[in-house]
């Protein structure tokens, strides 16, 4: 009956002897590794799974059987622990199937002492997570991050550029005569204006930047490692990228331009909030002087 | 005459468990001591024939108790008995002039071993 | 009722028996750690003490006085007919020797820029293989096998907080098994609380009565 119930299981069990030779290789096992358990039972794990011969796998089925402790793979920190493909609907979202798995003592008979290796498969859950948390520091509209988002990593960049001294350089900007847009066009126009113009400024930017919706109309580009040289660079360029850009929406074709305040960090600022706040002095300056351009502050 | 054996451990109940296991070996008369300090006391008060010590205790430890025993008397027969058998922990007190090593918790066949190394019985 | 009660409390004699079982399952469990596992630790003679949980964080608190206002730590619980709730305390900002007693083959990182995460990971790993070799090997010695639960651990908590979360009602009278560990070899010392719930003293008794069979 056991066999059964091991076979049908809707979990991964693996069973290894003190020499890492599969004991048991149950069909849940079969079906997702795609390696039948005729051809691993008896045979060495890591001729199969080369990986999993690395110091952290060892250690810990070695804790195991010495002290019959059990060990646990949680997807959170490992991801995975065998590297074998999702099920169908998540191939590509997902490389490996992810997993919390579990190493444990059974209870030796005769002179075979032997773990067991439970395999979970956690992917949906992982891939809802995911969305949610995407959900949470994204903006719904341009899907670039948003001002929650960007508040929370603020002070993690700040401290990370006062520990190394490397400058940190931000970028305010704003679309100049939004309301009129709006007013003119209607939102849904306007939305999609914000949806293109978060685009243009996304495409400009590095991997390691980060670019948030900081209110209605107004943005935050977050540059880590940056001097300001390099810093209104990249505002011109972006100024430049956004004149030069045509909006469509329906049978309407529009321009816009944009205006900019940039500030990179220097010693005599406290925290990132400062730089955000004298970066937004600077894009209300490039507004007083006529919009459609960029003002540095210090 | 009575072979005379010295057992030095800060724990009573490690004691009571040697004293049994000894017991079940061969007749002996048992002294006890709870600590280094008055273990090293008693071993010159009584001189036995041999010394089960223990390692950690308070006041003195077993090393210390066995280096000032050896000093004075390296002909001193004593035996470790211990529950941290790394090689390491067993190499140090063999250095020190230790004629066995037993675990804990004691058993007969183990602590019989050692008191035939030690020529007591 | 008066049977009841008596079987529910330990005495004197139970926890001396305890302690030298503890003190046994602890050189044991250092002696595994170091053979097998490569992990050199000391674990000092266990306290043996029953006290309320208002108790523990007075001792804990004086007990880790050295260690400043936030700890890591990894909790633990471990059920059979023992049950158990473990926790390791830590100094704060040790990440870097927790790190190096587990080695560092997979890891390529500068000892400056250590995630949370990777931190998280190791402290899990090296708690849970702690709690893991002292409770297997206390199981072992008095003959009978326990399970864990999955282990959790936060880095650089406040004190305060940590003592709080542990697994234990107010009114219990508990069982507490306090170690201070050390890995000389790093720098790096720390303590090991192991409470023990009401509910397994009636099967400690009798699992320390068959211990001491043998020697009567």
């Amino acid at each position: 009956m056991y066999e059964e119930v091991v076979n049908f299981l809707n979990v991964g069990l693996v069973i290894l002897d003190e020499q890492m030779n599969v004991r048991k290789w149950n069909k849940w096992m079969e079906r997702h590794s795609n390696i039948k358990s005729s051809d691993i039972e008896g045979k060495n794990l890591f001729l199969f799974f080369p990986m999993l011969d690395n110091e952290h796998f060892n250690r810990s089925i070695k804790s195991v059987f010495t002290f019959s402790n059990m060990v646990f793979y949680s997807q959170k920190l490992h991801r995975y622990c065998f590297p074998i493909p999702p099920v169908a609907s998540f191939r590509q979202q997902f490389e490996f199937m992810q997993q919390n798995c579990a190493i444990g003592p059974i209870t030796p008979e005769e002179n075979s002492n032997c773990v067991f290796i439970s395999i979970q498969d956690v992917t949906n859950i992982v891939y809802y997570e995911d969305q949610l948390r995407d959900m949470n520091i994204k903006d719904a509209l341009t899907n670039i991050y948003n001002r929650r988002f960007l508040d929370s990593i603020l002070d993690r960049e700040f401290k990370r550029h006062m520990r190394y001294k490397h400058p940190m350089s931000v970028i305010m900007l704003d679309i100049d005569h939004f309301k009129e847009v709006n007013d003119q066009y209607g939102h849904q126009c306007g939305d999609e204006v914000l949806k293109s113009f978060s685009a243009i400024i996304h495409a400009q930017l590095r991997d390691v930047d980060f670019l948030a919706r900081y209110g209605g109309e107004e943005f935050c580009c977050l540059l880590p490692e940056t001097p300001p040289e390099s810093a209104l660079l990249v505002a011109k360029r972006l100024r430049v990228a956004i004149e030069e850009s045509n909006h469509k929406w329906q049978d309407i074709e529009l321009k816009i331009t944009s205006s900019l305040g940039v500030c990179t960090s220097t010693s005599k600022h406290q925290n990132a909030s400062e730089l955000i706040e004298l970066a937004d002095k600077g894009l209300y300056q490039a507004k007083k002087q006529g919009r459609n351009a960029v003002i540095v502050t210090q | 005459m009575t072979k005379k054996i010295l057992i030095i451990d800060d724990s009573g109940v490690s004691r009571r468990m040697l004293k049994s296991t000894i017991g079940k070996i061969d007749d002996f008369e048992i002294i006890e001591a709870a600590d280094g300090k008055a273990g090293v006391t008693k071993y010159w008060e009584c001189r036995p024939d041999v010394t089960f010590m223990d390692l950690t205790m308070p006041v003195m430890d077993g090393y210390e108790a066995i280096k000032l025993i050896k000093e004075r008397d390296p002909a001193a027969v004593i035996i470790v008995g211990t529950a941290d058998i790394q090689t390491k922990s067993i190499q140090r007190v063999l250095d020190l002039g230790v004629v066995a090593v037993v675990n804990k918790p004691f058993q007969v066949d183990q602590v019989r071993d050692a008191l035939n190394k030690a020529a007591l019985i | 009722m008066d049977i009841q009660e008596k079987d529910q409390t330990l005495g004197a004699e139970d926890l001396e028996i305890l302690q030298e079982v503890m003190n046994i399952a602890f050189g044991r469990a250092a002696a595994d750690l170091a053979k097998f596992i490569n992990i050199f630790v000391k674990l000092s003679v266990p306290h043996i003490s029953l006290i309320s949980k208002s108790e523990i964080s007075e001792t804990l608190r004086s007990e880790l006085e050295g260690m400043d206002q936030n700890v890591s730590v990894v909790r633990q619980d471990f059920w059979g007919d023992l049950t158990c709730s473990a926790v390791l305390f830590f100094p704060a900002h040790t990440e870097n020797e927790i790190i190096s007693i587990m080695g560092t083959d997979e890891l390529n990182v500068e000892f400056n820029e250590i995630s949370t995460s990777l931190a998280q990971e190791t402290l899990l790993e090296l708690g849970n293989i702690l709690i893991g070799a002292c409770a297997g090997k206390i199981a072992q010695l008095l003959e009978t096998n326990v399970s864990f639960s999955p282990p959790f651990a936060a880095i650089n908590e406040p004190m305060g907080e940590a003592i709080e979360q542990m697994d234990i009602h107010e009114s219990d009278q508990i069982l507490s098994l306090q170690t201070q560990f050390s890995f000389e070899e790093r720098n790096l010392s720390g303590l090991l609380i192991i409470a023990g719930q009401k509910s397994s003293f009636a099967w400690i008794k009798e699992a320390l009565t068959k211990f001491m069979a043998q020697y009567e």
